[in-house]
């Protein structure tokens, strides 16, 4: 659901259809996706429902797994939160029409209070903590846990406040009925397939989610992919082999840039990036919330520190708090789209793009332009010449006058870059990955590697502030650069590995490799760039993602000796659960790691994700911290409660249960609660060009996605430029159904004008059966696709897609909704 | 959509045969008839045909040698005519006896050869004297010229007829599913050829009773050719004869061919035979008739 | 022949994304359509093999009227030259320039062809293509120099799922009738192998799995040989020959009866 497998992961789509294809019980596939792609081609089943549904279908899936009792039960009340008893005080969007308890109709947000679990044992020893001492390093009063492992249970899930029972109740009105209504595909096939997928999960028997942009990319995403979650721990399908929810990453190693990220909140291995929106004024008081009780984020502090360590090296010290405050604070959001808005106000002077090209994939990308419009400097590194690159003299706001070259103030430098093969490094890609690359080819011309530019920038910028006494410099001054290099002055480049070294980790006294995660510490005596990624080399300095050992078909096997997978090159997490609460496996045809009673140690054909030598029977300690807290069968062990959340009692802005909202676009009124939209939306209100459609708007009646082709690669650089991509799928095109298009009287190949708020593009008509017009309760609904590679440079160009896309985002996340807006179509062409 | 081609031709494509092809095949089945027209003349009527045969010879081989230019340019790579009779590896002889175009390629050169003497020799008798011309002259009489009458004929018969079998021997449409377009060009070219040279010959008190009897032949030639092209389209079944009749090829094939280039000329010599005008206008009409026929067969299986 | 290589095609687990197309132009350095326009035939790109496209991905659409949702499907079928064990194409080449390889594939030696065509006329698949700068015929080789040096032919190197299994042709075979009996046995009857029989052309090396007619995916029923009408055409044009000279005999005669002992030199 909600991915296009077969389109745009063809090459990990090789594995289902050898599942599928496979002699003993082949796999069968259902695609639950708007269009008939070719995933849908392959599929045993292809389910076509209304785009931003999801939460309805999934809804009523688990309905339907709480009503005919399909539910792993074993499972579910020992790994999951399902007998967990909540607040009083909680209440649910089914008693408040859509909205959860806390809602604060002034600030746009929730008071999450009343989510906590109930806490119903303040005689526990941890229910309020003792205060400990207030130095630097030592931890202060940590806030009260909201998801304790001791919280109150009922085992016999029948408890009104149980966590099972307020599920329950919160999705029986989520019926093969109402998924009929609201998605707009037929109660027959929903019904078949939620018995063939059910039916398939069990001690013997598991079924995986693949997702990936189809569920993220609305105001529901997080929402959409934790209902899959949810089915998922229903089932007992997550720890276990064959199972798991899986989010098939983008780009080349986008992983890896969520790892180590590019990302403004975080800092590399999910640690938070220092915010002033919280009280993160110091290391101690950063540690102090960040740090959790129970569970393995009870080791933040070493991961943290090390960190620092690597960052700074010996300039930071215990007693300079290892630098902590060098660190930038975020003050808001500033993700990708917040970020071009303070952009096209003039907040930001200069702007590096490498290995990203917004003016065609950014959302409401006409507004993204102008936005670099607005800069002093621009900084393009790219393997040709992008449309980001010129958009001062070829964008259509130039081309129609809007914006002439000689206003606009911006200084574009492009800079030539190195493709992947044309350097070392590394891609870790969906599954946590780690596999290395070596170097194939000089690369053309002047085109140098990202190392290079970055180490030859700092190299500069070292030298430019090496005197310089103003506190704001101290970061430049002091940041390391502890790998060896090759080649001098302007060819000086750093050594990819030195630098995968440094993020495995040394001790800092004798800068020996650690041998894990596990060695690093919160006292300064060891560095470690990603404390995810430590224990891809050995001590002995051998790289284990160069490995390329695969397991023989057929041998219960994880293929250990292929790559390195973090953490700890474990395939598969939460693999506690792949066996039964007393470590044995749920069943001979599903095992994969259990406790060897002999030997007194998990075991099998995973690196076990739990306390190796920690007995299955062994109980929680009831003072205990970290793991200790939780009992030998607890599986989810980054879990405060070491168990899978069927409700989120924390971390989320947008309500503990999925709940269906409308798309900030909408042609129908909610047609389940009176909140129409997830009221946490962000709506972006500030920036003018960022116009929405009313809802069930006469004038955008219909509802338009956006996709990708597997002919192409995202904005197009990486396949127009080459003509043998480019042919493939040589023009931008609309896709519709032969009943859109005789409404329009529009023929196949005729040039068509799509029209949002935001603006109008021209594309060509591609008349397609495979599209159908969906049947909401009565009323016709006509549903369009466009994919979004084309730009105005390259072999091959056409419209930019994203000028009709809006920047309303999801809360948790700030991601568009380029999956599910509103358009109308007309035949014609833009007039130039 | 479903074509109503058979499906063993529906598929194929178009090998691009065109202007040179066509006029090779009319120009080489008007060589070959008026040469085994000349042959059978001399063999059945014996030597009081002579300025009949005299006017097939000299038209024979010029029109052959045209024709072998025609063959090479409408190569995509002409300057490798040659492989077709000799392998460019090897040097050895290049001969597929089951590939009309490589027998075929033989065939002229023989063909070409057996003309070239005739046309010499035709010369000769002029009072041309070309080297070799008596040893040519020698080639056309008493039992050595039987036999070459004989082989000559053959050979004629050969070329007239391979082209038509050259195309039936495809997958193209229309063309490999009948069998009648060896027989067709064959007939064709026995009409095409009498007709050159009835319209050549000097028409004179010495000719005039040997021209008499070409006539008949020639009739005889039509006929046969008219009910060919009917056998053509009961071969070619209904469905696929509807789409062909009801193309512009189809009315070409009906009226420029059949009624035009057959039964107007038959006409004429029928009811107004001796009328002056008859003598050039009828032969002309057949000559015009081949060009069509040659014209409609070649480009109908990817134009209709 | 008992090494024969060839591939099996198994149209149903064909995803439609032209690795191959890319991977036979970039192998075979051949240049692009320059035409870079949308055919509108689903997601085609090229409509048929020829002599720049020797790897070519049909997409052939079936949604019925009734427009049901769960109803219809969408076949994807890469094809290329099926290396037939009677070859037409090489039948007709009367300059030797196609030969048959040590692999039993059917191979254009581009430094021996002229131009002539005739193999266009003769593939009953329509594979054969000229190229209009060389002057000469081409189409897929079985990537004939990558085997000689022990490699996987490009496209089958480059497809993802396996649609393109390339190998001995003996060994494909027994795969091949496996996976139609699986598909059989989950209640995909129409699935069917087309090429695996010597009564198409002899065989075909590169044969196909279907799920529905050959001509739903551009392919004869019944493809044939050239050389079916030699014989035929032939007779028949030898018993013209025979009338026609009878009309010879029955004209010209008649004078030689009138004068038998006529003298040319007379
Ligand atoms: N060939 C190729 N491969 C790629 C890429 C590429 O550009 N080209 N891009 C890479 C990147 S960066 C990413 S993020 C991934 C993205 O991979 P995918 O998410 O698979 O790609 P999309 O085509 O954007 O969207 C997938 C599907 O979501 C469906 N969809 C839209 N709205 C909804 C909805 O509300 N519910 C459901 N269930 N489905 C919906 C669309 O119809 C579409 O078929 O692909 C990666 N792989
Ligand atoms: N409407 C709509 N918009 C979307 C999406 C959608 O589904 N619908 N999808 C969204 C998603 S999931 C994504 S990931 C974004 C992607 O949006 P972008 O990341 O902006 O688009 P890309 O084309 O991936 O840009 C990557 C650039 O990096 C360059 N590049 C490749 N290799 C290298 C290298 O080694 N070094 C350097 N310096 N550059 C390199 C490429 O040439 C390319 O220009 O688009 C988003 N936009
Ligand atoms: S493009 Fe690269 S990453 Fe994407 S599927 Fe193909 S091989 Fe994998
Ligand atoms: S498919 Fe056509 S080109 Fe290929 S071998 Fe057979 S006849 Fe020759
Ligand atoms: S075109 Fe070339 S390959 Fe084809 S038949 Fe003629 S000579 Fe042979
Ligand atoms: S075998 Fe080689 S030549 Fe033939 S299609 Fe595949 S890649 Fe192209
Ligand atoms: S590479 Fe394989 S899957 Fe892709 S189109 Fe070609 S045959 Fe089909
Ligand atoms: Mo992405």
């Amino acid at each position: 659901m909600g991915s296009n497998m077969a389109e745009c992961h063809p090459v990990a789509f090789r594995f289902v259809m050898q599942a599928k294809t496979r002699k003993d019980r082949p796999a069968i596939l259902i695609h639950v996706d708007p269009r008939f792609t070719r995933t849908s081609a392959m599929a045993d089943y292809h389910v076509p429902i209304r785009a931003g549904s999801d939460i309805v279908f999934l809804g009523a899936l688990i309905n339907y797994i709480i009503q005919n009792e399909r539910y792993f039960k074993d499972y579910v009340v020992k790994y999951t939160n399902a007998a967990t008893l909540l607040r009083d005080d909680y209440q649910d969007a089914e008693d408040l029409d859509g909205l959860f308890s806390g809602w604060s109709d002034k600030d746009k947000t929730y008071n999450v209070d009343s989510w906590a679990y109930a806490s119903g044992s303040g005689d526990h020893p941890q229910a309020t903590p003792p205060p400990q001492g207030t130095q630097p390093g030592q931890r202060l009063t940590p806030p009260t846990n909201v998801a304790p492992p001791w919280a109150p249970k009922d085992e016999t899930l029948q408890d009104p406040k149980c966590v099972f029972q307020v599920m329950k109740r919160h999705y029986a009105r989520y019926t093969p009925e109402m998924v009929e209504q609201v998605c707009g595909c037929p109660k027959d096939l929903f019904l078949k397939v939620a018995d063939e997928f059910t039916k398939r999960s069990g001690r013997d028997m598991t079924g995986a989610f693949c997702y990936a942009v189809g569920w993220t990319q609305h105001t529901t995403g997080v929402q959409m992919i934790r209902a899959a979650g949810m089915v998922q721990a229903l089932l007992g399908n997550m720890g276990r082999p064959g199972g798991g929810v899986l989010a098939l990453r983008g780009h080349a190693t986008i992983q890896g840039s969520t790892d180590i990220p590019t990302l403004y909140h975080s800092l590399p291995g999910y640690l938070s990036q220092p915010s002033i929106t919280r009280p993160h004024d110091n290391l101690a008081s950063y540690l102090n919330v960040e740090t959790k009780q129970t569970g393995w984020w009870f080791n933040t502090p070493k991961y943290m520190v090390s960190l620092l360590k690597a960052y700074f090296g010996d300039a930071a010290t215990k007693d300079n708090d290892y630098l902590y405050d060098l660190i930038p604070k975020t003050s808001g959001d500033h993700s990708h789209i917040p970020m071009f808005i303070d952009m096209g106000k003039g907040n930001i002077r200069g702007f590096f793009a490498m290995g990203q090209n917004p003016a065609v994939g950014g959302q409401n990308a006409r507004m993204q332009r102008r936005a670099l419009a607005q800069l002093d400097f621009l900084v393009v590194r790219d393997i040709f010449e992008t449309e980001t690159a010129s958009f001062w003299k070829d964008s259509p706001e130039v081309l129609n006058g809007e914006l002439k070259p000689q206003d606009i103030k911006t200084e574009v430098f492009f800079l030539p870059a190195a493709g992947a093969p044309e350097k070392d490094g590394s891609f870790t890609n969906t599954q946590r990955l780690i596999q290395w690359h070596e170097k194939a080819a000089e690369p053309p011309g002047d085109a140098r590697s990202e190392l290079w530019f970055m180490h030859q920038l700092m190299k500069r910028l070292k030298a430019m502030y090496q005197g310089s006494t103003n506190p704001n410099d101290r970061a430049i001054q002091s940041i390391t650069m502890q790998y060896g290099v090759r080649g001098t002055g302007n060819d000086e480049e750093p050594l990819a590995a030195d630098i995968m070294k440094e993020v495995h980790g040394w001790t800092v006294a004798d800068k020996k490799l650690v041998a894990g995660f596990a060695d690093l510490k919160d006292d300064g005596s060891t560095a470690s760039g990603c404390w995810i990624y430590s224990g891809v080399y050995t001590q002995d300095g051998v790289n284990k993602a160069q490995n390329r050992k695969a397991d023989a078909p057929g041998t219960l096997g994880s293929h250990q000796g292929w790559g390195f997978a973090w953490p700890a090159n474990r395939r598969i997490l939460y693999n506690r659960a792949s066996a039964d609460p007393n470590g044995q496996p749920w069943s001979d045809r599903k095992k994969y790691v259990w406790w060897d009673d002999a030997q007194k140690k998990w075991t099998g054909a995973d690196v076990p994700d739990f306390a190796a030598t920690k007995a299955p029977s062994t109980p929680a300690k009831p003072d205990g911290t970290g793991l200790d807290a939780h009992s030998g069968s607890d599986p989810f062990i980054m879990q405060t409660d070491g168990r899978a959340w069927l409700y989120a009692p924390a971390q989320l802005r947008d309500g503990p249960f999925p709940t269906h909202y409308e798309p900030a676009e909408s042609p129908l009124q909610n047609p389940m609660y009176k909140q129409q939209t997830n009221p946490a939306t962000k709506y972006f209100t500030d920036e003018p060009s960022n116009k929405l459609a009313q809802v069930a708007d006469p004038n955008y009646p219909i509802v338009i996605s956006t996709y990708r082709l597997t002919e192409h690669h995202l904005s197009g650089t990486m396949s127009r430029w080459l003509p043998w991509l480019a042919e493939l799928q040589p023009e931008l095109f609309i896709e519709m159904s032969p009943e859109l298009a005789l409404e329009k009287g529009i023929n196949n190949l005729d040039w068509v004008v799509v029209e949002t708020p935001r603006g109008q593009i021209e594309a060509k008509a591609l008349v397609t059966r495979r599209m159908k017009p969906l049947r909401i309760n009565g009323q016709i609904l006509h549903e369009v696709g466009m994919p979004w590679h084309w730009g105005y440079k390259g072999v091959v160009r056409g419209s930019v897609t994203n000028d009709l896309t809006h920047m309303a985002c999801e809360p948790n996340v700030t991601i568009h909704e380029g999956k599910v807006f509103t358009c109308n179509v007309r035949k014609g062409r833009l007039k130039a | 959509m479903p074509s109503p081609l058979p499906t063993q031709t529906q598929f194929v494509l178009d090998p691009n045969w065109s202007l040179w092809v066509i006029i090779y095949f009319w120009l080489g089945g008007i060589a070959a008839g008026s040469y085994f027209t000349a042959a059978l003349a001399q063999l059945i009527g014996g030597d009081c045909h002579r300025a009949i045969i005299r006017t097939a010879h000299l038209i024979a081989f010029p029109l052959v040698s045209i024709c072998s230019i025609l063959l090479i340019v409408d190569l995509y790579r002409p300057e490798r005519f040659w492989h077709m009779v000799i392998q460019s590896e090897t040097y050895l002889p290049m001969f597929k006896w089951w590939s009309p175009m490589s027998v075929g390629a033989w065939a002229l050169l023989i063909f070409g050869a057996f003309s070239a003497a005739s046309f010499l020799n035709s010369l000769w008798e002029l009072g041309i004297r070309l080297p070799f011309g008596n040893f040519m002259n020698a080639l056309h009489h008493g039992w050595i010229g039987t036999i070459f009458n004989f082989l000559g004929s053959f050979f004629g018969f050969f070329i007239a007829s391979y082209t038509g079998v050259l195309m039936d021997t495809s997958n193209q449409p229309i063309w490999s599913d009948q069998g009648f377009m060896g027989a067709l060009f064959l007939a064709s070219a026995a009409s095409t050829g009498v007709a050159a040279t009835y319209l050549l010959t000097p028409k004179n008190v010495e000719t005039e009773e040997g021209l008499g009897e070409l006539n008949g032949f020639d009739r005889w030639a039509m006929i046969l050719e008219l009910a060919i092209i009917v056998i053509f389209f009961i071969a070619l079944g209904a469905a696929l004869s509807s789409i062909v009749l009801t193309s512009i090829y189809g009315l070409i094939l009906v009226f420029g061919v059949a009624v035009l280039g057959l039964i107007v000329p038959l006409l004429l010599h029928r009811f107004a035979g001796h009328a002056r005008w008859v003598m050039y206008v009828a032969p002309a009409l057949v000559l015009v008739g081949g060009f069509l026929l040659r014209y409609v067969m070649v480009m109908m299986p990817h134009h209709i | 022949m008992a090494n024969a290589k060839g591939f099996f095609t198994d149209t149903t687990v064909c995803i439609g994304c032209k690795a191959c197309q890319v991977a036979c132009h970039q192998w075979n350095q051949l240049p692009t359509n320059s035409a870079f326009a949308l055919t509108g035939a689903s997601y085609d790109n090229t409509l048929t093999l020829d002599a720049y496209n020797w790897r070519h991905v049909k997409f052939i659409e079936q949604f019925p009227d009734t427009r049901a949702a769960d109803a219809g499907r969408w076949l994807m079928m890469s094809d290329c030259c099926k290396h037939c064990v009677h070859a037409g194409c090489l039948e007709v080449c009367p300059t030797g320039a196609i030969i048959r390889t040590e692999y039993d594939t059917v191979y254009i030696q581009q430094d021996v062809c002229n131009g002539c065509r005739n193999c266009v006329a003769g593939c009953p698949f329509g594979v054969v293509a000229m190229d209009h700068v060389s002057g000469t015929a081409k189409k897929c080789t079985l990537c004939y120099d990558r085997l000689q040096n022990g490699l996987t032919p490009a496209c089958a190197q480059a497809c993802p799922t396996g649609s393109i299994l390339f190998g001995d042709v003996q060994d494909l075979l027994t795969r091949a009738r496996a996976r139609v009996d699986q598909l059989h046995s989950q209640g995909r009857t129409a699935a069917y192998l087309y090429g695996d029989s010597a009564d198409i052309v002899g065989g075909l090396n590169v044969f196909y799995l279907l799920e529905d007619k050959p001509e739903v995916y551009g392919l004869p029923s019944n493809p044939r040989l050239p050389s079916r009408n030699l014989w035929p055409s032939s007779g028949l044009s030898i018993l013209t020959a025979a009338i026609v000279a009878l009309g010879a005999f029955l004209n010209f005669r008649s004078r030689r009866l009138a004068r038998p002992n006529a003298n040319p030199n007379a």
